[in-house]
C-alpha cells in the first residue's frame, strides 16, 4: 500500500483579493489575505467540468511521475459536484483517459475528508487483491455552487483536482498507508449544504435572503454556517488527532509532519495552537489555491514532497461536511 | 481569573495585534481585528480556558470588553 505519486490541476481562471475587493469594498485585500491566508484561488470555466478537471490532473500524474496508464485497475472519483446525477462521473474518466475496460471506477460523494476515505477505500482493494493499482482523483468545483454575492464562500473555496497512484508496488514510494480512524456526525448535516436541486427538495425555487443588508444564503445554492464547522472542528479534530495516535501506537512527539485540511488559515492554527503542535511540524498551503475542499490534502501533501518534508510519520486529517472526519498515518 | 488574564488570552486570538491597550471600556466591535471568526474563536477560548459556556446571543449583545469579562463570571461558576 504505497503513494507512487501525487499531481494536481489548476483550472486557468482565478479570483483574487483584489478582485474580490472590488465586490465587497469593505473586505481590504490585506484583511483577507491575514486572516485566511489565502491571496488567489481558481474557478473552473463554465464549460469546464469536474471530469475535465480529473483527466487533466490524472494526465499530469502519468507524466510527472513516468506512470503506464495500462497499470491503472480501478478508478475512486471523490466529488460532490459530478458531471451529473447518473451516471458516475469516474466511469466518463475511464472513457476520457481511455484507460482498460477491465477496471473498476466508483464515485464517492464527500467533502473534505474525502481524501482520507479514497485513500482508505484504495488501501482495501490492494488487501483485498481486487486491484494492484488504484487512480484516486479528487476533483471539485463548489464555484458552482457558490452565490456570487456569498462573501464568504466565495473567499475561502476555489477550484482544483488531484490525481494519486496507491499501489501494491513500492516504485517512488511517497510513503506507506497505515491505519485510519473515522468520525461521522449527520446530525450537522445542514451546516454545510446545499439544499435544493436533488431529491428531498427538487424544485430550485430558493430566493436570496439577507440579514442586516449581508447577504446570508439562497437554498439553491452553497450554505456554510461557519459557527458550526468552526465549532465542530475545533472540538473533534484534537478528539481525532488523539484517536489515530493511539490506533497508530504513536505519540504526537513522533509526528513528523501533520497535514490537516486546509481549511483557511486563522482556523487551521487555532486548531495547531489547541493540540499544541509546532509550527515547523504543522503544513500549511493555502496562498495560491485556497480551500479546495477533498483536494487540500493531496495539494499540500504534493508541496511537502517538493520542499523534502515527507519524512517519518505524516499525519492526515480531514474535516468538514457531513459533518465528517477522517484520518490515516502516512509512514516514509 | 483577572480582567487582564482575559485580555491576554483574546489578543492571542489576534492576528499580529499592534492596536491601543484593551480596556474594560474598549468598545469589542471597535478593534480592527475583531471580526465573526475571531469572535467564535474567543467564544471557544473562553470555554476552553475558563470554562465559560457563554450563549450565542449573550456574546452578540456584549458592548464591551468589560460586558465579556462580567460574562465570563457569570457561566464560569
Amino acid at each position: 500500500m504505497y503513494l507512487r505519486g501525487i499531481s494536481y490541476y489548476l483550472p486557468e481562471k482565478t479570483l483574487s483579493n483584489e478582485e474580490i475587493n472590488k465586490d465587497f469594498p469593505e473586505w481590504s485585500v490585506d484583511k483577507i489575505s491575514s486572516k485566511t491566508g489565502i491571496y488567489n484561488r481558481h474557478i473552473a470555466a463554465n464549460d469546464e467540468t469536474v471530469s475535465d478537471m480529473g483527466v487533466k490532473a490524472s494526465q499530469k500524474l502519468f507524466n510527472e511521475w513516468g506512470i503506464n496508464k495500462g497499470e491503472i485497475d480501478f478508478i475512486i472519483l471523490c466529488t460532490q459536484s459530478p458531471d451529473y446525477f447518473l451516471p458516475t462521473t469516474a466511469c466518463i474518466l475511464q472513457s476520457k483517459l481511455e484507460l482498460s475496460p477491465a477496471i473498476g471506477a466508483i464515485d464517492i460523494n464527500m467533502g473534505c475528508s474525502g481524501y482520507v476515505y479514497g485513500l482508505s477505500f484504495a488501501k482495501g482493494l490492494l488487501q483485498s487483491r481486487s486491484a494492484s493499482n488504484v487512480l484516486l482523483v479528487t476533483s471539485e468545483a463548489y464555484s458552482k455552487y457558490i452565490h456570487n454575492q456569498d462573501k464568504s464562500n466565495r473567499t475561502i473555496f476555489g477550484d482544483a483536482a488531484t490525481a494519486t497512484l496507491i499501489s501494491s508496488d513500492n516504485i517512488n514510494d511517497l510513503g506507506t498507508l497505515k491505519d485510519f480512524v473515522f468520525e461521522t456526525d449527520g446530525s450537522g448535516y445542514n451546516s454545510l449544504i446545499v439544499k435544493n436541486g436533488a431529491g428531498k427538495h427538487p424544485s430550485q425555487d430558493g430566493v436570496d435572503v439577507y440579514v442586516d443588508g449581508v447577504f446570508e444564503k439562497n437554498d439553491n445554492n452553497l450554505y456554510m454556517n461557519g459557527k458550526d464547522i468552526f465549532n465542530f472542528t475545533a472540538e473533534r479534530v484534537p478528539v481525532l488527532v488523539d484517536n489515530l495516535l493511539k490506533r497508530n501506537h504513536l505519540t504526537k512527539e513522533e509526528i513528523d509532519l501533520f497535514v490537516f485540511h486546509q481549511a483557511n488559515k486563522y482556523m487551521m492554527n487555532f486548531m495547531r495552537k489547541k493540540i499544541n503542535i509546532d509550527e515547523e511540524k504543522f503544513f500549511v498551503y493555502l496562498e495560491n489555491v485556497g480551500n479546495t475542499v477533498s483536494s487540500t490534502i493531496p495539494i499540500a501533501l504534493y508541496h511537502a514532497n517538493s520542499q523534502g518534508k515527507l519524512k517519518g510519520n505524516i499525519l492526515l486529517a480531514g474535516f468538514g461536511v457531513g459533518l465528517s472526519l477522517a484520518g490515516v498515518i502516512i509512514q516514509k | 481569573m483577572t480582567f487582564e488574564k482575559m485580555i491576554e488570552k483574546i489578543i492571542e486570538q489576534f492576528v499580529d495585534y499592534s492596536g491601543v491597550q484593551i480596556t474594560s471600556e474598549t468598545v469589542i466591535r471597535s478593534i480592527d481585528e475583531w471580526d465573526s471568526l475571531t469572535g467564535m474563536a474567543v467564544q471557544l477560548m473562553l470555554k476552553d480556558e475558563f470554562n465559560a459556556q457563554i450563549p450565542d446571543e449573550d456574546f452578540r449583545n456584549a458592548n464591551t470588553f468589560g460586558d465579556l469579562f462580567e460574562l465570563v463570571k457569570q457561566y464560569s461558576s
